[in-house]
C-alpha cells in the first residue's frame, strides 16, 4: 500500500500552496471583515485550472485525477477557507451533479464547461427553509407546462448564490409526492422569475458569497432538466457524497492552517523565561492535534481514492467529513487556546479560522446526518 | 605585464551625480601600487564640468569624448566609443560604479571585448602578480566571491556606489594630461524617448543619501513619521521606511527599503521601531553605520547594529533633533 | 512574433543552509529554480502573448532541464535544452556564446529569426550580467537593458526601461535582446494541464558546444574573469548598547558616538 503522493498530485499540490502562500493571503483580514468576495482571485485559480482539475480536458477541464483536486483544495483551505468552499461547491458539487446524472455526455460537457473551466461559478440549491437535514421537506416545486417546467419556491443557504452563473436546483414536481418525485433543473443565472436574494451575514466563511434564491413562475426549458422527476433525490445524495469528501479537504485545510500557526507561536512565545513550546501539558496538547490531523488526513485521502478508483464511497466520504470538521473545529479552538490573549486578535487568523470552522460540522450533510448514515449501514 | 599598468575609471559626462568619482579613491590607491597610472574617462557632450571634477580629485591623465553625438546617453553608441578607446589605449582595467549606467555600459563593454567582469564589487586590491582582486558579494549577500583575470585584459569591475568616498578635492593636485578623443560615428539603434520621472522618486532619493532615517511598525501610527521627517531635516538625511510601514499606508512605497523596496547602503542608518525582518535587512544591511532605536531588545535588527538604543524611540528621537538643531545654531 | 526566452536554473538560494566558512551550502537534493529576472523575463514574453494570442515562445536554458519544465508550466510552445559537454565550466562569456550558438541552430531550422529574444538583466546567484550582453554581441543584435515591460508595434518593439529617476521608452527593430528587469509584473502561476505536460514532455537537446569553432574563445574561459574563492560575508562586532532610562541622556550618548564615529 503506497501512501506517498504522485508527482502530478504533488505538482498540483505546489501550485495551489505557492498560490495560497502568496496570493490569497494577501488582505484575507480584510476580505473577512467587509465579506468582499474576491472575484479576481477566483479567475485567477479559473485560469491556473485548479476549479477543473478532475474534469477531462474535452469538458473544459485539466484531466488531472480526483486526489490532485483535494489536495489543492486543501491547500487552498489552509489559508482561506471562504475560498475553499467557494472552489468545492464548483468542483464537487455543481458539476458533481452533471456529471452523476444520466444526461448524454454532450449535454454534460455543454453545462458543466463554464464552470470547469473557471470562468464563471456554479451553485448546488437543495435546502430549504424547511428543509435542512429532512431534505423530503422540500416545498420548491417545478410543473411541467408544454415543453417547459414553471418552477416555484425558495431556497436559502445557497454557497456562491450572489455570483454564480449556473445552478442546479432541486424541486419536487406533481409527478409523485415528497422525494419520490424530485427533480432537478440546471437554471442559469437571469432567467426570468429566478432571483438571487440578499446575502447572509455569517458567523464564518465570511468572504464566501452565500444567499436566498427566489422561484417566481420561473420558466425552464425540458432541455435544462438535469434528473427526471423520481431521479432527483438519488442524484442529491450521490452529489453530496461527492462534496463531502470537499469539505472534508476543506476541514482538514483549516485545521492544518490553524495547527501551524499555533506550533510557530508556540516556538516565539516566551513566558516563564522559555518558550511555552517547552510546557509539557500544552505540548502534549499539540501532539494529540497532530496525531488527530494526520488520522483525518489519511481518512480523506482514503475516500479520494475510493472515488477516484470507482470503488463506492459513500461511507469512506462520511467519515472523512465527520473526522475531518471535528478535527477543524477542535484545533482551532485549541489553536486560539495556544495563543492566548493573542489567539483572541484578528491580526492572528486563529480566531477567524475557529469561526470559519463550525458551520463545517453542520453544511454538506451534519455530522449528525453522517452518523445517521454510517450508524444506518453499520446496523443494517 | 609589458608595459605600465593604466587603471581607467568611468565618469558620467553631463550635470548631476558623477558617483565616478569615488572610484578614484581605490584607483589612486591601486595604480600606486601597481606602480602605473590612473586615467578617468569620460564620454558626453559638454564635458568641461566632469574633467574638472576629475582634475581636482588627483588623476594622472583623462581621456575625454565631447561630441554632441554623445548627449544623451544610449547605450550601444557609448559602447562602441568605449570600446574603441580601449582598443587604442590598452587600459590594464576599467573601473565603473556600479549604477544603473554603469552596470549595463561595463557589461555591453566587457561582452564586445570578450573579457570577464566583475559586479557590483565591494573591495578591489591588487595581487602580488599585479592581477586585479575583485570581491564581490553574490548568492543575494549570503556569500562573498573574489574573483580575478589571469589573463584576458582589460579587467573590468563595476563597484557598488558609496563603497568609496570621493576624495576630498585638492587644489594644488597637479593637472592631468587631457587627451581629446574622436571616434568613428556609430548610429544608434535604440531610439530612446523622454524619461517619465515618477513624481516621488523625484523627491525621494534613498540610494543616493548619505543619510537615512527609517520608521516601522514600532512608530504606532502615520504620525511617527513627521518626527523621523524632523530627525532627517536635523541631520541633512532623507526618510526611510520598512515594508510594514508602508503597507499600514504610514508614508509611500517610494520610501520602502528592503528586498521590496530600494537596496541601500548610506554612511548612516537610524532603524525607528523596525524589528529587522531579512526582507529589510537585505535592502539596508550595506549601511556603514547601524544604528537601532527599538523598545524590543530582542529584535532581530540588534544584530546587524552597530549602536543599539533599547528603548522607546518617541524619548529618544525628540531630544536627539532639538540637541541637533542647537548645534546648527 | 516569436520570441525566445533564455532561463538559467538555480539552486533555491532560501534552501540555502548558512555556513560559517562560505557562507551558503546547499543540500545534495536542494531545489531547483528559475533565476528571479529571468522570471520576470518569462512574464515579459507571456504579456507580448497576451497582447498577439498568435506569437509563439521557445524556451531555452542551457543545462537547466527542471527549469525549462518549471518555465513550460507557465508558457510557451516549444522547450530546447542546450548542453555542451566539450566546455565544461563556462564563464559567462562562454555561456553566451554557446546560447548564440544554440540560437542560430535553431533560427536557421525555422527558416527566420526570433523577433526578440528575453532574459533576466542577470542571475541570482552570481549576477554578472554579462551572459545576455555577450548573446547579443554575438548574434549582432541591439540589447535593451533594465527593461520593465515591451509592447509589439510590428516592425519593432516599444520598450518601458528603468533608468535613475524615472521610466525611459525606448523603441527598437526587430530583432534584438531585451534585457529584464524587476517590475510590477511577476511571474504568473503555472496551470495545472500544463504542469503536467511539463513533466512528462521530452525535451529535445541541442548540443551547442558541437556548434563551435575549435578556436572559439568559449574554450579560454581559463584566461577570463574566474572566481578564486568563496567566503562568509564578514560578521559585525557586537553592538555597542546604549540603555539609559531616560531618553535624553540615550539621545546625547548616541550623538556623541556618532561623532566619534564620524558617522554624521
Amino acid at each position: 500500500m503506497n501512501f506517498e503522493l504522485t508527482q502530478n498530485q504533488l505538482d498540483a499540490q505546489k501550485i495551489a500552496r505557492d498560490f495560497a502562500k502568496n496570493t490569497l493571503s494577501k488582505d484575507i483580514l480584510t476580505r473577512d471583515a467587509s465579506a468582499e468576495f474576491p472575484r479576481e482571485l477566483y479567475d485567477e485559480m479559473g485560469r491556473m485550472g485548479l476549479i477543473g482539475i478532475p474534469y477531462s480536458v474535452e469538458m473544459g477541464g485539466q484531466g488531472g485525477d480526483y486526489l490532485s483536486y483535494i489536495v489543492s483544495l486543501e491547500e487552498i483551505s489552509k489559508v482561506d477557507a471562504s475560498m475553499g468552499i467557494t472552489y468545492s461547491v464548483c468542483t464537487s458539487l455543481f458539476c458533481g451533479v452533471i456529471m452523476n446524472s444520466d444526461l448524454p455526455a454532450e449535454k454534460k460537457a455543454e453545462f458543466i464547461r463554464p464552470v470547469a473551466s473557471g470562468k464563471a461559478l456554479g451553485s448546488f440549491a437543495l435546502t430549504e427553509p424547511n428543509a435542512g437535514s429532512d431534505a423530503a421537506g422540500c416545498k420548491t416545486i417545478a410543473v411541467k407546462d408544454g415543453d417547459e417546467w414553471v418552477i416555484n419556491g425558495s431556497k436559502c443557504f445557497i454557497t456562491n448564490g450572489p455570483v454564480s452563473d449556473y445552478f442546479v436546483v432541486f424541486t419536487t414536481t406533481d409527478v409523485a409526492p415528497g422525494t419520490k418525485g424530485m427533480a432537478c433543473f440546471m437554471v442559469p443565472k437571469g432567467t426570468p422569475g429566478f432571483e438571487q436574494g440578499k446575502r447572509h451575514n455569517t458567523m464564518g466563511i465570511r468572504s464566501a458569497a452565500v444567499c436566498e434564491l427566489y422561484f417566481n413562475n420561473c420558466r425552464v426549458p425540458e432541455a435544462n432538466m438535469v434528473a427526471e422527476p423520481g431521479k432527483g433525490f438519488a442524484l442529491a445524495m450521490k452529489s453530496l457524497d461527492g462534496g463531502r469528501i470537499g469539505v472534508a479537504a476543506q476541514g482538514l485545510g483549516i485545521a492544518e492552517g490553524a495547527f501551524e500557526i499555533a506550533r510557530k507561536y508556540m516556538v516565539e512565545r516566551e513566558q516563564f523565561g522559555k518558550p511555552i513550546a517547552k510546557q509539557q501539558s500544552l505540548a502534549f496538547r499539540m501532539v494529540d492535534m497532530q496525531v488527530q490531523i494526520e488520522q483525518a488526513k489519511y481518512m480523506l485521502y482514503k475516500a479520494a481514492l475510493d472515488k477516484q478508483e470507482g470503488r463506492p464511497y459513500t461511507e469512506s466520504a462520511a467519515k472523512a467529513k465527520l473526522v475531518c470538521t471535528d478535527a477543524a473545529m477542535h484545533v482551532t479552538t485549541e489553536a486560539v487556546q495556544m495563543l492566548g490573549g493573542n489567539g483572541f486578535m484578528k491580526e492572528y487568523h486563529v480566531e477567524r479560522m475557529m469561526r470559519d470552522a463550525k458551520i463545517t460540522q453542520i453544511y454538506e450533510g451534519s455530522n449528525e446526518i453522517q452518523k445517521l448514515i454510517l450508524s444506518g449501514k453499520l446496523f443494517k | 605585464m609589458e608595459g605600465k599598468q593604466d587603471i581607467w575609471v568611468w565618469i558620467e559626462g553631463g550635470t548631476g551625480r558623477h558617483t565616478g568619482l569615488e572610484l578614484i579613491t581605490p584607483g589612486r590607491e591601486l595604480a600606486g601600487q601597481l606602480k602605473g597610472t590612473l586615467t578617468a574617462v569620460v564620454i558626453g557632450c559638454l564635458v568641461e564640468e566632469a574633467i574638472v571634477e576629475a582634475a581636482s580629485c588627483g588623476v594622472d591623465k583623462i581621456v575625454a569624448i565631447d561630441d554632441q553625438a554623445y548627449t544623451d546617453y544610449q547605450a550601444d553608441r557609448y559602447t562602441a566609443a568605449l570600446r574603441v578607446l580601449v582598443e587604442r589605449h590598452h587600459p590594464s582595467a576599467v573601473l565603473f560604479s556600479a549604477d544603473l549606467q554603469g552596470r549595463e555600459l561595463a557589461a555591453a563593454l566587457s561582452a564586445q571585448l570578450q573579457v570577464g567582469l566583475a559586479q557590483d564589487c565591494i573591495a578591489i586590491e591588487a595581487s602580488a602578480a599585479g592581477n586585479l582582486l575583485f570581491t564581490r558579494p553574490i548568492s543575494g549577500g549570503k556569500q562573498m566571491a573574489t574573483q580575478m583575470s589571469v589573463g584576458s585584459r582589460p579587467q573590468i569591475g563595476t563597484v557598488r556606489p558609496g563603497v568609496y568616498r570621493r576624495p576630498v578635492p585638492f587644489f594644488d593636485a597637479p593637472p592631468p594630461t587631457v587627451i581629446r578623443e574622436h571616434v568613428p560615428q556609430f548610429t544608434s539603434q535604440l531610439r530612446a524617448g523622454e524619461i517619465v520621472r515618477t513624481l516621488e522618486q523625484d523627491r525621494v532619493d534613498l540610494e543616493g543619501a548619505d543619510i537615512i532615517v527609517a520608521g516601522g511598525r514600532g512608530l504606532g501610527s502615520a504620525k511617527g513619521f513627521e518626527l523621523l521627517r524632523a530627525a532627517a531635516e536635523a541631520l541633512g538625511g532623507q526618510v526611510g521606511a520598512s515594508r510594514a510601514a508602508v503597507d499600514l499606508g504610514w508614508i509611500s512605497h517610494a520610501h520602502q527599503v528592503g528586498q521590496t523596496g530600494k537596496t541601500v547602503a548610506p554612511r548612516l542608518y537610524i532603524a525607528c521601531g523596525i524589528s529587522g525582518a531579512m526582507q529589510h535587512l537585505a535592502g539596508m544591511s550595506g549601511s556603514d553605520v547601524i544604528v537601532a532605536i527599538n523598545r524590543d531588545p530582542g529584535a532581530p535588527i540588534f544584530q546587524v547594529a552597530d549602536y543599539a538604543v533599547e528603548g522607546d524611540l518617541y524619548d529618544i528621537l525628540p531630544p536627539l533633533v532639538e540637541e541637533l538643531k542647537l548645534r546648527k545654531a | 512574433m516569436n520570441l525566445l526566452v533564455c532561463l538559467k536554473q538555480i539552486p533555491d538560494l532560501s534552501a540555502g543552509i548558512p555556513d560559517a566558512e562560505v557562507g551558503l551550502r546547499f543540500p545534495e537534493e536542494a531545489p531547483q529554480v528559475v533565476s528571479t529576472l529571468d522570471g520576470y523575463a518569462l512574464e515579459g514574453a507571456a504579456l507580448l502573448q497576451d497582447q498577439d494570442p498568435s506569437c509563439a515562445i521557445t524556451l531555452l536554458s542551457l543545462d537547466g532541464e527542471s527549469a525549462l519544465r518549471d518555465a513550460f508550466s507557465v508558457v510557451g510552445e516549444e522547450a530546447v535544452l542546450v548542453r555542451a559537454p566539450s566546455v565544461p565550466q563556462p564563464d559567462p562569456v562562454a555561456k553566451g556564446m554557446l546560447l548564440a550558438a544554440a540560437v542560430r541552430e535553431l533560427e536557421s531550422r525555422q527558416g527566420k529569426p526570433f523577433d526578440l529574444i528575453l532574459c533576466g538583466q542577470q542571475s541570482a546567484d552570481l549576477g554578472s550580467g554579462l551572459c545576455g550582453p555577450v548573446l547579443a554581441c554575438q548574434l549582432g543584435r541591439p540589447a535593451v537593458g533594465n527593461v520593465l515591460q515591451a509592447h509589439w508595434a510590428q516592425a519593432g518593439f516599444r520598450f518601458q526601461c528603468q533608468v535613475e529617476g524615472g521610466v525611459q521608452q525606448v523603441d527598437v527593430d526587430t530583432p534584438c535582446v531585451a534585457l529584464y528587469t524587476r517590475s510590477d509584473h511577476v511571474l504568473r502561476y503555472p496551470t495545472i494541464l500544463r504542469r503536467m505536460q511539463a513533466s512528462e514532455m521530452e525535451l529535445p537537446v541541442l548540443d551547442a558546444g558541437a556548434l563551435l569553432q575549435p578556436d572559439s574563445s568559449a574554450y579560454q574561459y581559463e584566461r577570463r574573469m574566474r572566481t578564486i574563492r568563496v567566503f562568509a560575508p564578514r560578521q559585525k562586532a557586537d553592538a555597542v548598547r546604549i540603555r539609559a532610562d531616560i531618553g535624553e541622556t540615550a539621545a546625547l550618548e548616541l550623538l556623541s558616538l556618532l561623532e566619534r564615529a564620524k558617522a554624521l
